[in-house]
């Protein structure tokens, strides 16, 4: 470069001095070195062609290679927003995957205290009606009622029996009225002969004092009967009174034994219909609280199903939790492998098959085995039957 | 006296439901969230029976059973092992760690008791 531009200028100098000085030399020298000069000045004009096509070219090249650092310099900071754009959505998503685990942990905890008390309470209510207890307590009550009932029973026939014996106090009564009825008519015939006695007595003396002292004997006799017929009347009258006094006071008795047994018969009626309303009343109310109890049993059952039930789904916790867990820690396999590829750069892809295997060998539920394609070792996994070594 | 039992589980609502479920049929119950935990709860008490979850942080149910058998006041306490892990390899290391019965979550009250029944 150095030596062309010399050459260039010592030609035109050349030329130039000699057009000047005007010397005395031909003028075809003159020509020629004008000649020469004009032939350098194309010459060195075709040399700083080349040399410009050369500073072109490189030109060219030197901006092409700044184009391709700008261009990579371009892919970089793109790579690198995409890069963080994506860990970015992934911390995200790892973040709400903890804030989601944290609050099905913190609600399913909940649940489960709320649960045990709630089933706390239901087991200090079902142990007052248990089955056994409830049937024992009912057997209890049934046995009191049929001894209340026999008890009822036999004081009915008692009753009846001592009404039995009312007829037979009244008729006894009625005997002894009868009786006395008859003794009165024995006693007005004592009386009635005593005075057929005395008549004849009374006969007996006109005819004895007729005989005059032949018959004063029996004028003696004669006196003597008619005392005795006397006492007879006597006793005839005081046997006549005394019947008829003990039949007033038999009356009385009769008429007092009946109205006793009679109110005593009222009484009883009334009772044996009390009684007979009364159990009734309890046979109906046990009746009612069997219906009850059987009501109650039954809701019993139904709770006893709902809590295991409740008991076997509140267990979703875990799983969900166990889950989420694993889900995190492969987010964070993710993020690794994004924060690590600026290798992608320079063209070589990172191997992330293991991040997979990690999902496999953290697997612990079906659900995720099923998802990742794998199937646990064992025949029946969730057959919910315990299995003794 | 009632027979006693220890629940490991590092989930609150497992030990809760499985600590209820046992309490309603009149056992007694202490709980624990890990194996570290149990290990610390077993104070030389005796237990009838140890109910574990497998996959727990600090320390894993297994490796709770392997230092249990080591212990011995605890070598012949029964262990069941209550877990959502259903693989058989799984179930074959609990075997050889002294595990003598499996179940896997969920587990149905009836079928658990059953089990305590047995193993307690």
């Amino acid at each position: 470069m150095v030596i062309r531009r010399f050459l260039f200028l010592f030609v035109l100098s050349a030329g130039i001095c000699a057009l000047l000085i005007e010397a005395p030399l031909s003028s075809a020298l003159v020509l020629a070195l004008a000649g020469v000069a004009l032939v350098s000045l194309f010459w060195l004009m075709e040399l700083d062609h080349l040399t410009a096509q050369s500073h072109v070219s490189t030109l060219c090249e030197l901006r092409e290679e700044n184009q391709t650092l700008r261009a990579a310099q371009i892919n970089e900071d793109e790579f690198k927003a995409y890069e963080t754009g994506l860990v970015d959505s992934l911390s995200y998503i790892l973040k709400t995957l903890e804030a989601c685990q944290t609050d099905i942990d913190k609600s399913g905890n909940s649940l489960s205290v709320n649960f045990s008390q709630m089933h706390q309470m239901l087991s200090d209510v079902s142990e007052s009606i248990d089955e056994s207890s409830v049937n024992a307590r009912h057997n209890s009550i049934t046995q009191v009622l049929r001894g209340l009932s026999t008890a009822f029973s036999d004081l009915w026939q008692k009753l009846e029996e001592a009404s039995r014996h009312e007829h037979q106090v009244i008729g006894a009564l009625e005997s002894i009225d009868n009786r006395l009825s008859s003794l009165s008519s024995s006693s007005a015939e004592v009386t009635k002969i005593a005075e057929q006695i005395n008549l004849l007595a009374l006969n007996a003396a006109i005819e004895a004092a007729r005989a005059g002292e032949a018959g004063r004997g029996f004028s003696v006799v004669a006196d003597e009967v008619r005392v005795l017929a006397n006492r007879s009347a006597q006793v005839g009258d005081s046997i006549d009174r005394s019947v008829a006094q003990f039949s007033d006071t038999i009356d009385n008795l009769s008429s007092m034994v009946k109205a006793e047994f009679a109110a005593a018969r009222d009484s009883r009626e009334a009772l044996k219909s009390e009684l007979d309303s009364l159990l009734a009343d309890v046979k109906g109310g046990l009746t009612s609280m069997e219906n009850d109890t059987q009501v109650l049993l039954q809701t019993q059952s139904q709770v006893d199903h709902a809590i295991a039930d409740v008991t076997y789904h509140l267990q979703f916790q875990d799983r969900v939790s166990q889950i989420l867990d694993h889900l995190m820690l492969t987010q964070r396999d993710l993020i690794g492998v994004i924060r690590r590829s600026h290798s992608f750069v320079d063209g070589a892809v990172p191997d992330v098959r293991y991040i997979r295997q990690r999902c496999i060998e953290r697997a612990t539920t079906d659900i995720e085995r099923e998802l990742l394609g794998v199937r646990a070792t064992a025949g029946n996994p969730s057959s919910n039957e315990v299995e003794f070594f | 006296m009632s027979k006693s039992i220890l629940v490991v589980d590092d989930s609150p609502s497992v030990r809760q439901v499985v600590g209820l479920s046992l309490k309603n049929a009149g056992y007694q119950v202490v709980e624990a969230e890990d194996g570290m935990k149990a290990l610390e709860a077993l104070d030389g008490r005796r237990f009838h029976l140890i109910i574990s979850d497998v996959n727990m942080p600090i320390m894993d149910g297994l490796s709770f059973v392997k230092q249990l058998k080591q212990k011995d006041a605890y070598r012949f306490t029964p262990v069941l092992m209550l877990t959502t892990e259903s693989g058989d390899d799984m179930k074959q290391a609990g075997k050889a760690a002294g595990v003598k019965a499996w179940l896997v979550k969920p587990f149905k009250p009836d079928v658990l008791l059953s089990a305590v029944s047995k193993l307690a």
